[in-house]
């Protein structure tokens, strides 16, 4: 294991953050730590980079205990979302900026500084101030001057959440192969779950300072550990009904389960209603809204249920259109009904 | 267009109040005689001139301690603002809303109550009539301000550029020098102004911690202004004035030097 964290306690003098958490991490990883804001990604991030103390547990990274250790001595890098570039140096010295700090004679650190901005496609802006550089272009050298400390752990703090919609897609890409040109082990701090999705070989789903599930994106979506993981990613439908000896059935649907005999909520995703193939699922069409690139239409169950569902821009159904849809139940997620009132967390008004 | 008004005659009020005195003070630091109600003097020399400078107050060696003196204590000063800045605005500790106020108790009593209460605390220590001791009492005016200046800037600059430095290897001495300290450098060189012109101006507090045997320009000035030679307690005043204005340019100077060079690309 590269990164390992075991029953970390940490947080500030207004009360504890982080309690008991445990996480590992195999070298080269890309993993994505996902919540809401609030839940404590932020402050793992600041204690796993020193920037925090830990109040309990162990921190080790290839092998070392760095639970204790100054922030300097550990070799974990942090590109924070306001990029802190060096306002006086130029863009080339503030790249050699961790170079210097190892002693790297100035000749031989400017090269290197050079060869790291081409890598970012900054290679003609190395004698400017940071003033004089966009938002994203900012980004690239702030990631450019990680990469020259040659971090045995890359931290990235919301790194593209102050950037423009069409700007994030090129960082994206440009982490990505930076990622895999270099075999870093990453850590992102996000609150996007897009980003957390397509970026990342684990994602770490983080709910009021603990850790609820750690799995690969298609997991962490398909099969969500809880209902706050389901519900984080938004549009899911719950259709309650109950099992009895190993078949769940709800209001025209039934599936294999294999979980004790119980009341139970079924989770659906919008990509399990098939309009297009009938089934004996009933449906009205409650509204068509037109968003651009697709079409957003809300059915509405016999049972009262609303399903949310974006089409192709040129969808023919109408509201009050009557639809027979077929259910796609192939992995069902089911959650044991609670007898608390308490309504789940809706994120995605946060997103 | 009123407001354009209202400033106009600030304005004029300013230099009604402060630059007619000084040009005045010119006049009569060459006035030989001036008798009322004359306009201008009846006759000039240079007598106060060549007093001032080839006279027994040994102008160089006057000039040079209380520029000395001044910079000292304006650079220790501004040191305890930083420090004091940093603790207050950066870290959290029991009794912080203390220091604060203790940082800000100078300011409240007035220089003369506490410079007799310093001395007894110098002659103590066995401070009192020497160089130290005129420092550390020109400290208690100056740290106040230095601290008030520092703290503000600290607020501003924060800790994020020092951490981003540590992050990337730098020591804590390391980090601040090369994150934070640019970006205080203007606030530094305020309070160094600041903590400049309280020591250079201090008249009282140094003929007590002092006794006489720590000579500033202000010293020796302020007896001529008693004697009644109008003529040369001008010529010290205009010298006195000039020296502070002279260091504190040098000063401004500089803050404009680095703030031009921190915009440049």
């Amino acid at each position: 294991m590269k990164l390992k964290i075991e029953n970390l306690t940490a947080g500030y003098d207004t009360g504890v953050v982080l309690e008991n958490l445990s996480l590992s991490l195999a070298a080269g990883e890309f993993l994505s730590l996902l919540g809401p804001s609030g839940c404590g990604k932020s402050t793992l991030m600041k204690t796993i980079a020193g920037i925090l103390p830990a109040q309990s547990g162990r921190i080790t990274l290839d092998g070392v205990d760095i639970t204790h250790l100054p922030i300097h001595k550990r070799g974990t890098v942090v590109v924070f979302q306001d990029m802190r570039l060096f306002p006086h140096l130029s863009v080339a010295e503030n790249v050699a900026f961790p170079l210097k700090m190892q002693g790297v004679p100035k000749t031989e650190r400017l090269r290197q500084a050079q060869a790291l901005l081409e890598k970012v496609q900054m290679s003609g802006y190395g004698s400017r101030k940071p003033a004089a550089l966009s938002g994203g272009q900012q980004q690239r050298i702030a990631l450019a001057r990680a990469l020259a400390a040659q971090p045995k752990l890359l931290l990235l703090d919301e790194p593209f959440s102050a950037l423009d919609e069409n700007l994030r897609e090129d960082m994206r890409n440009l982490v990505l192969s930076l990622q895999q040109e270099f075999d870093m082990t990453v850590i992102l701090v996000t609150h996007d779950r897009e980003e957390a999705l397509s970026m990342s070989h684990r994602v770490a789903m983080m709910f009021g300072g603990r850790i609820v599930q750690t799995d690969t994106p298609r997991q962490v979506y398909g099969a969500p550990a809880t209902r706050q993981v389901a519900d984080y990613f938004g549009g899911c439908v719950y259709l309650s009904g109950q099992v009895r000896q190993g078949i769940f059935s709800a209001s025209g649907i039934s599936c294999a389960a294999q979980v004790p005999d119980g009341d139970y909520d079924l989770m659906l995703r919008p990509e399990a209603l098939d309009t297009d193939c009938p089934g004996n699922y009933r449906l009205t069409v409650e509204s068509v809204s037109f968003r651009g690139t697709d079409t957003l239409v809300t059915f509405r169950a016999q049972d009262g249920t609303l399903w949310k569902k974006p089409y192709p821009a040129c969808i023919t159904l109408q509201p009050g259109d009557a639809v027979q849809a077929g259910v796609y139940l192939a992995d069902p997620v089911l959650f044991a009904q609670t007898n608390s009132t308490e309504s789940p967390l809706d994120y995605s008004a946060t997103l | 267009m009123r407001k354009f008004r209202f400033w106009k005659l600030f304005l004029a009020v300013t230099a009604f109040c402060i630059l007619l005195p000084a040009a005045q003070l010119l006049l009569w630091s060459i006035a030989e005689r001036w008798p009322w109600p004359g306009l201008l003097p009846e006759s000039c020399s240079l007598r106060t001139v060549k007093e001032l400078l080839f006279g027994s107050a040994k102008l160089p060696q006057l000039l040079l301690s209380s520029i000395t003196l001044g910079l000292t204590v304006a650079a220790l000063g501004t040191l305890a603002g930083i420090l004091t800045a940093r603790a207050t605005e950066l870290y959290d500790f029991p009794g912080k809303g203390l220091v604060t106020f203790g940082a800000f108790l100078p300011l409240l009593v007035p220089g003369t109550v506490f410079a007799m209460g310093i001395q007894i605390t110098l002659i103590r220590l066995g401070l009192s009539d020497t160089l130290a001791g005129v420092v550390i009492v020109h400290l208690i005016a100056a740290v106040p301000y230095c601290i008030t200046i520092m703290t503000d800037v600290t607020r501003a600059v924060g800790n994020k550029l020092e951490q981003q430095a540590m992050v990337l290897g730098a020591s804590p001495l390391r980090a601040f020098f090369q994150g934070s300290f640019p970006q205080l450098l203007p606030g530094i060189l305020s309070s160094m102004s600041m903590g400049f012109v309280l020591s250079y101006s201090q008249y009282f507090t140094t003929l007590m911690a002092g006794g006489g045997r720590v000579k500033t320009l202000a010293l020796v000035l302020i007896p001529y202004i008693q004697s009644g030679d109008r003529a040369l307690a001008s010529v010290y005043s205009v010298t006195f004035a000039g020296s502070a204005l002279l260091v504190f340019f040098l000063f401004e100077g500089l803050i404009h030097f680095i703030e031009k060079r921190g915009d440049g690309a």
